[in-house]
């Protein structure tokens, strides 16, 4: 029996064509990023990070609003995004030029804007502050359908209380102050009455 | 996540080609005369954030803080806006979790707590004990059993770490979708192939926080790098904080960690 019987030529050929044909298709048909970060598509990873943002972040919109974000720094509404009350960034601002109006809440629905966030429910951790919006206004005697912005700022919700509460307390300084002066005046006087009695005696 | 010097050199070599093509382009630029429609397009490009280097020295990591979330659903409005996530599917959701006074514990997520839990349960007829919410996301394992259940390597880690899709060469066998055990894949119904959370990849390349990160008001939802010692994420994971992950039992080791969590959460 020869070594190169036909059977054994038909399967070198086929072996070969056969490998031929698979480098081929692999040089072909393969993604040319494929292998370039591991065994996938490397385009797909680029593709992936070039995505285009739609949301930016606070700083977003610093350079245009700059006084509403001061105003937001400073209070307890600080760590709250801009972009979910309004609009994302993008669809608002492209190219350092406003494109479409933000969407502000119109004042009907801004309590429950707030309320989403705010409204007292179980599950909410107990540092975070709530309150029962019925109960809220029926304590502060004001109407119930009160939007909560007549009080507080959306941006710098208590800013303003702050301040009421810091007239009131000075106010009440001024005043304790003010008794505690006509006290000793009128202790005083009643001194000074008593010396006139004494020497009036001697 | 690994660090391998090979990806390093190969990371080094792109950087350097592209500042060489960057600056023959640049000089080229001064020579021909520009047509008045390609310099617009030069500043609009120059406008949007620009894609950083990949990180090799990050550890990126997740943590939610449960105690912390207030069930307001901002996280999953900014989620399906920033990653345009068909209505009805979700790549993040948060669940509900009522405990009565028996025990029995009931988990629900009405449209995936997009529109806020403003209405409380009225199905339940015991006393209610407590109740929390617990934020989900992908949990970008380390060892991802949806990588390996893809037949295709249309699904893969990326060298930072984080684990995305290749939506040209998926072909949405639904392979991935079953392989994972924290639900967070599906098939996306207008791009028919498979989707998941990426942690906001694109954000993060461009040095932005993920979108639900941005939009959570109280800080429940943090993301940083573990090796960035000033970072918040470091500096819990540093301190006597108990950091728990889902499933460990399953080891696929998640990099999302949740801190304060309960023994009822799966
Ligand atoms: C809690 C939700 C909330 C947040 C957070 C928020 N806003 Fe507002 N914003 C509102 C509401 C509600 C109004 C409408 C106020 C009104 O009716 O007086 C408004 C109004 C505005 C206006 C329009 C003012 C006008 O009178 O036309 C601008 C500009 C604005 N906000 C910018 C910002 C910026 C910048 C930030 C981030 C620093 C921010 N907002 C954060 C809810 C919010
Ligand atoms: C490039 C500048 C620019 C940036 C950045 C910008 N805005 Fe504005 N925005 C404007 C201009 C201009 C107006 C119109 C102001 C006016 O009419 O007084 C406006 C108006 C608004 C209004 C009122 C409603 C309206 O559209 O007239 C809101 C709310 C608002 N912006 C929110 C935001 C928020 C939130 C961000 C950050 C995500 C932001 N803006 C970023 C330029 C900007
Ligand atoms: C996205 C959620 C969110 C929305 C919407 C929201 N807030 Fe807040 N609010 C917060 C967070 C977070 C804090 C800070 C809580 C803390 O300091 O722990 C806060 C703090 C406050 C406080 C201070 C409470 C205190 O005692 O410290 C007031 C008052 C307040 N918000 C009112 C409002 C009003 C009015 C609106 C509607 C215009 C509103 N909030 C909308 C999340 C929200
Ligand atoms: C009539 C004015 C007024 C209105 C309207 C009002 N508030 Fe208040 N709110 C206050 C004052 C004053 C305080 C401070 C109470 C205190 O410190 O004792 C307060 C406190 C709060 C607090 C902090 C509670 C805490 O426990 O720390 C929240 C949250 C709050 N308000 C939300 C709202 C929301 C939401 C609305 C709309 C439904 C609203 N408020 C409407 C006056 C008002």
């Amino acid at each position: 029996m020869h070594w190169l019987d036909d059977y054994v030529k038909r399967l070198l050929i086929v072996l070969v064509v056969g490998g031929v044909v698979s480098v081929v298709a692999i040089a072909l048909l393969q993604p040319s990023s494929w292998g370039e970060y591991g065994n996938y598509r490397g385009d797909a990873l680029k593709d992936e990070a070039a995505k285009p943002l739609v949301y930016g972040d606070n700083a977003s919109c610093v350079e245009c609003h700059g006084e509403i974000n001061e105003l937001a720094r400073g209070d307890v509404h600080k760590n709250i995004s801009c972009e979910m009350c309004h609009t994302p960034v993008s669809e608002h601002v492209r190219d350092g030029k406003k494109i479409k109006d933000a969407l502000v809440v119109g004042v009907k629905e801004q309590n429950s804007l707030c309320l989403k966030c705010h409204s007292k429910m179980m599950g909410r951790g107990e540092k975070f502050p709530m309150v029962d919006a019925k109960l809220h206004l029926e304590e502060l005697e004001v109407r119930p359908t009160s939007s909560c912005n007549r009080c507080h700022t959306v941006h710098a919700p208590m800013e303003n209380i702050n301040y009421v509460k810091k007239l009131r307390e000075l106010r009440e300084k001024r005043r304790a102050l003010k008794e505690e002066r006509l006290l000793e005046e009128s202790e005083l006087r009643k001194l000074e009455l008593e010396k006139a009695k004494d020497s009036d005696e001697s | 996540m690994r660090v391998n010097q090979e990806l390093i050199d190969r990371d080094r070599r792109g950087f350097i080609q592209s500042v060489v093509t960057g600056s023959v382009g640049g000089s080229l630029m001064l020579m021909i005369p520009m047509s008045s429609s390609l310099g617009k397009e030069l500043s609009s490009s120059s406008s949007e954030a620009k894609v950083n280097p990949i990180n090799l020295d990050a550890n990126y990591c997740f943590m939610v803080d449960v105690t912390g979330c207030i069930g307001c659903g901002n996280c999953c409005v900014a989620d399906r806006k920033e990653n345009n996530v068909p209505e009805g599917q979700y790549r993040t959701w948060v669940e509900r979790y009522v405990i009565d006074i028996y025990n029995t514990v009931y988990v629900d997520a009405p449209d995936g707590g997009e529109k806020g839990y403003s209405e409380p349960r009225t199905d339940i007829e015991a006393t209610i004990k407590e109740a929390f919410f617990v934020p989900k996301l992908c949990n970008m394992c380390e060892d991802p059993s949806c990588v390996q259940g893809c037949p295709i390597s249309a699904t893969f880690t990326t060298p930072d770490g984080f684990v995305i899709v290749d939506s040209d060469h998926c072909v949405a066998c639904g392979y991935c979708v079953m392989a994972c055990p924290y639900g967070v894949r599906f098939i996306n119904e207008e791009t028919k192939v498979a989707d998941k959370c990426t942690w906001c990849y694109h954000r993060v390349r461009k040095g932005k926080l993920p979108a639900c990160v941005q939009a959570c008001p109280t800080g429940a939802r943090k993301f940083g790098d573990l090796n960035d010692l000033e970072s918040e994420v470091s500096k819990i994971y540093r301190s006597a904080e108990r950091l728990e992950v889902l499933k460990p039992e399953l080891g696929n080791e998640p990099t999302l960690y949740y801190i304060n969590s309960r023994e009822e959460v799966v």
